[in-house]
């Protein structure tokens, strides 16, 4: 069959799939590009062509640098966290343990509930009065180390261990069935040869599941670019622009907060100016993950 | 046996007979649906809400009463405004919202969505001789009207104003009764002093609310400059109006307020509604909140905890000291409307003498001459009437929430939390103002 007769059997059984994305995700995306053209409230169809004129607002927006450099810091600072627990546990979990099931479980939890419910149990650790993190502190006498938890000084720091708790779990799953997955053989190979478990695990655990740690990364970048649940239930009723990620302020900005400024227009800017984000962090992951060839 | 075999005339019958079942059938739905009118309401409150429940049955008991309307009730939730874009934006109904009046303001009045409501409020309320407009205390109608032309869209449901809640008990205790309004500042201080020398906290404040937090700085700024220079300050393009003298002695007496740990432990970091935990708990003497407050902890008060309320201090020489803030959550009719008539007598009922009493019951004020007063708010109307009222943050919440948001709140909050001194909150508001309005 020549490569014509090949692509007409192709293009019928790609056809549905483009509509259905083209319908759900490319019109979706060239309105967004056309409304943040605009000032517009969201109410009616007043809008008012501004050209780049939101894009523009954004280079000095003060609260939009914040959000942006805060969103990029749970993602760096909170992705390595939860690479460097869930490989830890990965590997932890690949000896023979006993209860380890239990543990997995234990671990993975945190992302059965849902985000809003991860802040309210962060909320009530959180807090310095009747929250078990301060008391146990108390308790064993460490009461120095007591902070105003939820304080603007640590409360970044604070929501960034949330979000490694709720996520490490989900991770692990996803590096352990990576894991699972390498031919025993080469354990046995590597232990005859007298390495030990660390080496064995950085050698060959870790080049072995490169592929699924690539996909986990991607996962977890667009994730957190887009993390709001877990932010806004922590600090609500009312996220301070201290606390604002990018959604955060995107939301803030168009359709919430306790004082709405109803700038649909602005904050759908910035929605394409996160898109662009995730799309460069999955360029640019995938271009560092393809730079790397094995050869056993 | 006759074997009956169907005729033509007999099937020409049975088409005869089912036409005309069919046009009479439609024609009876039809004219059902021509005399009853359907009005669809957008409402702010989520099912199973205290007030929720007490607007749910108004609402059928005003469809018994007037079966030629229908009332969509769609409990939308705290963002019904934003489901209101999406329903806007697909063409579906929607007659009447509701939510707090700068937040209708900005969606259904700037955005030329209000429909004027002068008229009907010439006319007589539900069922009564008085004319719907003088059944509001005055300051209601004021919330509603438009800075923009001057009229009316707005209907004020539940009325309140900003205040110190104290727990009597612990007032009792110091043997302090403080006055509704007119406390002098020293007296108040002197009134602090006294609590904190009992070991309980005498202000209580869950610093992660902004909204809350700039309650402290509007308050002594618009003590000490008045209303216009604040607002001035605040439409200062320039920002430089902030550095006059007053916003600095605002700025210091708060800073009094912080260096004498006046505020509970922790208050900077505090979530809400912990302060207001500790309040009813016995642990913080008072909190500076809206007259909702009450209500809102009335589930975890304990058997016995009683409130009262009186108005923020005032400061010798200021310009602003019989200020208070007034704002409420309002209905607005919009005019995309095709049954304004029904919508708006739907409204009077809804602010009739019966649904009235229903909602004070539940502890919400109410704006409406005669009603009874929520128990632990019998002070919000003395304090009313012997203040000029204002709305929320002097307006400015209504007319610029993002400069409220990004500039004014940024810069409270980095004070307020402890992180900035004085002079550096008046320094954040100059500089950052200046860089927000050369963005516009």
């Amino acid at each position: 069959m020549g490569r014509r007769g090949q692509r007409s059997i192709v293009i019928p059984f790609i056809l549905p799939a483009f509509l259905v994305y083209t319908l759900l995700f490319i019109v979706p995306t060239v309105q967004a590009l056309w409304v943040s053209l605009h000032d517009w409230s969201g109410f009616g169809q007043n809008m008012v062509y501004i050209g780049l004129g939101n894009y523009e607002e954004m280079r000095r927006d003060p609260i939009f640098w914040g959000a942006l450099g805060r969103t990029l810091l749970i993602t760096v600072v909170g992705g390595v966290g939860i690479f460097a627990l869930a490989l830890f546990f990965s590997a932890v979990f690949q000896q023979k343990i006993r209860g380890k099931r239990f543990f997995r479980a234990l671990i993975f939890f945190p992302i059965v509930v849902p985000g809003i419910g991860v802040g309210l149990i962060w909320q009530f650790i959180y807090n310095n009065d009747w929250g078990p993190l301060s008391n146990l502190l108390k308790l064993l006498g460490l009461g120095a180390l007591d902070k105003v938890w939820l304080g603007p000084d640590n409360i970044i720091t604070s929501l960034t261990i949330a979000i490694i708790w709720t996520y490490v779990g989900y991770y692990m799953v996803i590096l352990s069935a990576g894991i699972d997955k390498i031919p025993v053989t080469y354990f046995e190979a590597a232990k005859i040869d007298g390495a030990s478990q660390w080496q064995q695990f950085f050698y060959i655990t870790v080049p072995m599941i490169r592929d699924v740690l690539v996909v986990a990364l991607i996962l977890w970048t667009i994730g957190a670019l887009k993390i709001f649940d877990i932010i806004v239930a922590t600090t609500f009723p009312a996220p301070q622009p201290s606390t604002y990620t990018l959604t955060v302020y995107i939301w803030a900005q168009a359709i919430g907060g306790y004082t709405p400024a109803f700038r649909l227009g602005y904050g759908t800017a910035m929605g394409v100016i996160l898109l662009i984000l995730v799309l460069i962090a999955y360029g640019l992951i995938r271009l560092l993950s393809n730079r790397v060839t094995i050869e056993y | 046996m006759k074997n009956r075999i169907a005729t033509p005339t007999f099937y020409l019958r049975l088409c005869i007979v089912l036409a005309l079942v069919l046009v009479s059938a439609t024609s009876a739905l039809t004219g059902a649906k021509a005399q009853r009118t359907k009005i669809v309401y957008y409402s702010m409150f989520s099912e199973g809400e205290p007030l929720q429940q007490v607007l749910a049955q108004a609402t059928e008991d005003f469809m018994a009463e007037n079966p030629d309307i229908e009332v969509e009730a769609v409990w939308a939730g705290r963002q019904n405004l934003t489901q209101l874009q999406s329903v806007l934006a697909a063409g579906d109904q929607v007659d009447i919202v509701d939510h707090s009046d700068d937040r209708v303001f900005n969606a259904v009045v700037v955005t030329g969505l209000g429909l004027p409501l002068d008229d009907y409020l010439e006319t007589n309320a539900y069922q009564s001789d008085t004319k719907w407009k003088d059944t509001f205390v005055a300051s209601a109608l004021e919330i509603g009207k438009s800075q923009l032309d001057g009229k009316t869209y707005l209907i004020a449901r539940d009325d309140y104003i900003s205040a110190y809640f104290y727990n009597s008990a612990v007032l009792q205790d110091v043997d302090i009764v403080p006055p509704v309004t007119g406390m002098s500042w020293a007296d108040f201080t002197k009134m602090l002093q006294a609590i904190q020398e009992k070991g309980i906290a005498p202000l209580g404040a869950d610093g992660n609310v902004s909204f809350y937090n700039n309650w402290y700085t509007t308050y002594l700024m618009l003590r000490l400059a008045g209303q216009e220079a604040f607002r001035e300050a605040a439409y200062d393009k320039t920002g430089e109006q902030w550095r006059a003298p007053e916003f600095l002695q605002a700025a210091n007496l708060l800073k009094e307020l912080q260096d004498a740990k006046f505020f509970q432990s922790g208050f900077e970091g505090s979530v809400w509604p912990a302060a207001q935990v500790q309040w009813v708990n016995g642990r913080i003497g008072m909190i500076f909140c809206g007259a909702w407050l009450p209500a809102e902890m009335a589930p975890q008060m304990p058997p016995g905890f009683k409130t009262d309320m009186f108005a923020f201090p005032v400061i010798e020489g200021g310009k602003g000291n019989d200020l208070v803030e007034h704002w409420a959550n309002t209905y607005a009719v919009l005019n995309t409307t095709q049954a304004a008539d029904a919508a708006v007598l739907y409204l009077k009922y809804m602010m009739s003498p019966k649904v009235v009493e229903a909602i004070v019951k539940i502890g919400t004020p109410v704006p409406i001459i005669g009603a009874p007063v929520p128990a632990g708010l019998e002070n919000q109307y003395k304090i009313l009437d012997a203040s000029e009222a204002i709305p929320a943050r002097a307006g400015l919440n209504t007319e610029i929430p993002e400069y409220m948001n990004n500039v004014f709140n940024v810069c409270t909050d980095k004070f307020f939390q402890l992180q900035n001194g004085p002079e550096e909150f008046i320094e954040c508001l100059a500089t950052s103002s200046e860089i927000y309005w050369a963005s516009k």
